[in-house]
């Protein structure tokens, strides 16, 4: 308190005490009442500004936001996204447990999941279940937080939809499972062409020899009946190895354009008097485009290869098997489930049957080679290989679809030919002889001499030569001695391609045959540029040469 | 008769809404439900709760379905640790208003509650004039004494307990809402609690009269007051139940009230509060024992006004020694017939005490409306004369 030791002080206290110091009026409240009313309307309109700022934030996030009592698992709050999610609307959503999102199954574990996460140990759980509105069920991974609020306790979670990125993960690893298949597949191709390379040649010198010998003794009846049975023989090696070579997609093959419906018609016709009458083929013949670039024998392969396959599921005796056929396009959403095909129109087969099916454990290792179920001596395990090996060479694909006791579906996908169809005439059997002087080139000494005596045997003038440089000095020596040269197209130094090229540099007239084998990385077109006028396919028979030759000859 | 007044100086003058008249405390649920109180605190004391008045205020809360609290934890000259206890109360409880019933001690203890709670302060933060910032919550008052007037009063006086003085409370902020004075209230008063407070309303009066800053509206309630505790405060005490006298004192100690909040006091309440805070000595016995000693003191400086007191109080005398010598003895005779006889001596005060003594009741702010200001040796002599 202040002193009262002097006049001024004393004065000051008085006129309060008595109601008239600065701060004796009594106040009125009002303005202090409006300030205060002002101050809550400003703290109002801050607290509306802050939510309405808050809402946008949590509606602007692609997460699913949920906010739940953590007692009781009622929800509080969910944001827009989280409503669009699940396919909930406001009024409905927040009448909702956080459990009631999810699968009935899956609601034990995530209670539990979420009990663990109140305790903040787990903090994010992927690839859970949601359930929407609909029935339908996404993948949500959720993030998890505690939050507290007006004394009570809510967990925050966020949902992401990761529906899309897993099915596409999913789709990717199916690709490349599928590509790794092929990659398999591919390099026992190659394994298996290798092998067939080295035995078309040792079969060459075989059956070239026996037909040399065939022709000289056709009238011995000791030799000749013989000589019958090792060329046999050999040539069924040779379709062994030719359909090694198909499964390495390398082979040489004899695609044109063909309408497949009908190849496909003869093979089943075929097939029918083959299979019990038990076992029903439906053979649907829609109208559709089904033109394509195709090897018709191997086409005929393929059904066979099926038909047989089917028959053998059906260990009764007593089935169906349809075939169906139809166009499609693949675009590049269709290209996730056919990685290795091109986008354009396909001609597609569907061969079925209601067999005893193909367990889920093997169906991956069914175009395996050498992967067989049948007991031993039944089957290779070559006929489904073989088939992949000849779809691949058609630029197509084949997939299995089954399920075991229901049956089998093999779904298969050509291109579509742009192209004209042409018809072809049938080869002759005759074996002419003719004349004519002819430059054989092989550095292999055995096939050149095999190949050298065949054309001696059809009475032609011939000139074998066993290096490539070799036979091109011997031509710029005497262009003129030639009629025809016929060169191997793998050799040291001057392979087959490059002589021809130097060859019909000096006179390019001049026929040049191209022998080729499974390796010869070569394509026709490109051999036709240089002026190749015919290929021969190894191994060469006589029958092959005598046509090949007396045709080139005949047209000069 | 009437003094003459200049007006050169304004004069304020502010009571509260009152009523006055027997019964009318029945009418406080209407004031509870005007003032919207929800959680009512009644500060009140254990006398008071004996007689049986903070039952009544009970029986119409109840009937008005109102909760309550009651705070009676408290003694005469409340100490500001009991203001605050009932601070704490009054916020942990939740309530919202408060009525306060009883004497001085209660109703100045409800006004520090009220403005400590509003406030967020302690008590003693309030000391001095004008020195609340905001108002306390609704506060009621039922007087069941008639002398103090702290019904009325923009006054509060707390005693702080550490450094044993009594501190005033002086704001607009601690007049009550409403009073309601009914004297049937004070029928139940002991015949020393009858003496104490009637001389404490006479005091009142004097110094509200003589005070420098009395106006002509504080002179008619003073004047009228002294004229009722001379012709009622005996007949009070001999005819407890009568209501007549009752009125007639509880009227004075109104009036008084009115006089005193507008004029303020004198050295005699300047005294006292030294006492009381010191020696938590009875308020009203020590006005009553230093009245006598202060007019003697006063006289000179305010010989007129004092001498209207004497034809008031019938003396007849003309000259002013006489006046003076006639009004101290009147006022002695009255001390003593209603049993105030002792002196401060008897109630333990000692002649080593009247330097603090008047060390503190020079700071009081009763001092600065006295009529002449004093030094304070002119305290301890009035002290001494006392003693």
């Amino acid at each position: 308190m202040k002193k009262h030791s002097d006049t001024k002080s004393v004065d000051e206290l008085r006129n309060k005490i008595i109601g008239l110091g600065d701060k004796s009026a009594r106040k009125s409240y009002y303005p202090q009442l409006q300030a205060r009313i002002n101050e809550l309307e400003i703290a109002k309109k801050k607290a509306e500004e802050s939510e309405n700022r808050f809402k946008i934030l949590l509606n602007s996030t692609s997460d699913g936001i949920f906010i739940y009592y953590s007692e009781n698992g009622k929800l509080y709050l969910a944001n827009e996204t989280a409503c669009r999610m699940t396919g909930y609307c406001h009024g409905d959503i927040e009448n909702l447990s956080i459990s009631d999102i999810h699968p009935l199954t899956y609601r034990e574990k995530i209670l539990k999941d979420f009990e663990i996460m109140k305790n903040g140990e787990l903090r994010l759980l992927r690839n859970v279940p949601v359930k929407k509105h609909d029935g339908t069920i996404i993948y949500c991974e959720i993030n998890a937080s505690s939050l507290k609020m007006d004394d009570q306790d809510f967990i925050i979670l966020a949902y992401r939809d990761v529906t899309e990125i897993r099915e596409s993960e999913l789709r990717q690893r199916e690709i490349e499972k599928k590509l790794n298949e092929a990659q398999k597949l591919e390099s026992i191709g190659i394994m298996a062409g290798g092998v067939a390379h080295d035995f078309n040649n040792i079969l060459s010198v075989i059956m070239g020899l026996t037909e040399i010998l065939l022709q000289q003794n056709s009238r011995d009846e000791k030799i000749s009946p013989k000589l019958k049975k090792i060329f046999e023989a050999s040539t069924r090696a040779r379709d062994l190895i030719k359909q090694l070579m198909t499964i390495s997609y390398h082979g040489n093959d004899e695609k044109k354009p063909s309408h497949l419906i009908s190849v496909i018609n003869e093979s089943v016709a075929m097939m029918r008097a083959t299979t019990p009458s038990s076992i029903k083929i439906i053979n649907e013949n829609p109208l559709c485009h089904d033109l394509v670039m195709a090897d018709e024998t191997q086409i005929n392969q393929i059904l066979i290869n099926l038909f047989n396959n089917s028959v053998y599921a059906m260990p009764d005796r007593k089935g169906e098997i349809k075939i169906a056929y139809s166009n499609e396009y693949i675009d590049e959403s269709s290209l996730k489930y056919y990685p290795l095909l091109m986008k354009g129109q396909y001609f597609t087969i569907e061969f079925s049957d209601n067999g005893t099916g193909i367990k889920q454990e093997i169906i991956d290792r069914v175009f395996d080679p050498f992967y067989t179920t049948k007991p031993k001596g039944e089957g290779t395990g070559l006929g489904l290989s073989i088939i992949h090996g000849i779809i691949k060479k058609h630029d197509g694909n084949i997939s299995v679809e089954s399920e075991a006791g229901k049956g089998t579906k093999f779904i298969i996908h050509l291109p579509i030919y742009e192209g004209e169809y042409m018809e072809t005439k049938s080869d002759s059997t005759q074996i002419n002889k003719g004349q004519g002087r002819i430059m054989v080139v092989d550095d292999e000494e055995t096939l050149a001499e095999v190949n050298g005596e065949m054309l001696k045997l059809l009475d032609y003038d011939v000139t074998v030569i066993t290096s490539s440089t070799d036979a091109l000095n011997a031509f710029k020596e005497k262009p003129e001695n030639f009629d025809l040269i016929i060169t191997d197209m793998t050799m040291p130094e001057l392979n087959g391609l490059d002589l021809a090229r130097e060859i019909l540099g000096i006179r390019p007239e001049i026929p040049v045959i191209l022998c080729t084998g499974f390796s010869d990385q070569i394509t026709k077109e490109s051999a036709m540029t240089v002026g190749v006028r015919e290929f021969l396919n190894k191994p060469v028979t006589l029958k092959n040469l005598a046509a090949t030759v007396e045709h080139i000859l005949s047209s000069e | 008769m009437y003094p003459i007044h200049n007006y050169s100086e304004p004069r304020k003058f502010l009571v509260p809404e009152f009523i006055i008249g027997n019964d009318c405390y029945e009418m406080v649920d209407i004031y509870v439900e005007t003032f919207l109180g929800r959680r009512v605190m009644i500060v009140t004391d254990p006398g008071v709760i004996e007689a049986g008045w903070a039952d009544e205020v009970i029986k119409r809360l109840k009937i008005a379905g109102v909760e309550y609290t009651i705070f009676s934890d408290l003694t005469p000259n409340p100490k500001d640790y009991e203001v605050m206890k009932g601070v704490e109360i009054f916020n942990s409880e939740g309530c919202d208003m408060i009525i306060a019933v009883g004497g001085g001690s209660p109703m100045d203890c409800a006004k520090g509650i009220g403005i400590s709670s509003t406030n967020m302060m302690h008590v003693l933060e309030f000391e001095g004039v004008d020195q609340v910032p905001q108002p306390a919550p609704p506060l009621i008052c039922i007087p069941t004494t008639a002398g103090t007037a702290a019904d009325i009063s923009q006054f509060a006086i707390i005693t702080d307990s550490d450094r044993k003085v009594k501190i005033a409370i002086v704001s607009k902020t601690v007049i009550p809402d409403i009073s309601l004075i009914s004297a049937k209230t004070t029928t139940t008063m002991s015949d020393e609690l009858t003496a104490a407070t009637g001389i404490d309303a006479l005091v009142h009066a004097f110094e509200a009269y003589v005070s420098n800053a009395s106006s002509p509206i504080t002179d008619l309630n003073a004047i009228r007051a002294i004229d009722l505790v001379f012709k009622n405060l005996l007949k009070a005490i001999e005819n407890p139940l009568d209501l007549t006298y009752r009125n007639n004192m509880m009227l004075a100690s109104t009036l008084a009230g009115m006089a005193f909040s507008n004029a303020s006091l004198g050295i005699v309440h300047a005294m006292a509060h030294s006492l009381g805070g010191f020696m938590d000595l009875p308020h009203g016995e020590c006005n009553a024992l230093l009245l006598e000693n202060a007019v003697e003191f006063n006289y000179e400086s305010s010989a007129e006004k004092y001498n209207i007191i004497g034809r008031t109080i019938g003396i007849r005398s003309e000259k002013n020694d006489e006046i003076k010598h006639e009004l101290i003895d009147r006022i002695r005779d009255l001390r003593k017939s209603v049993g105030i006889t002792q002196r401060l001596s008897d109630m333990g005060v000692k002649k080593d005490d009247i330097g603090k003594l008047a060390g503190f009741a020079i700071e009081d702010p009763c001092v600065v409306t006295n009529p002449v200001m004093p030094e304070i040796s002119d305290l301890e002599k009035i002290y001494e004369k006392t003693l």
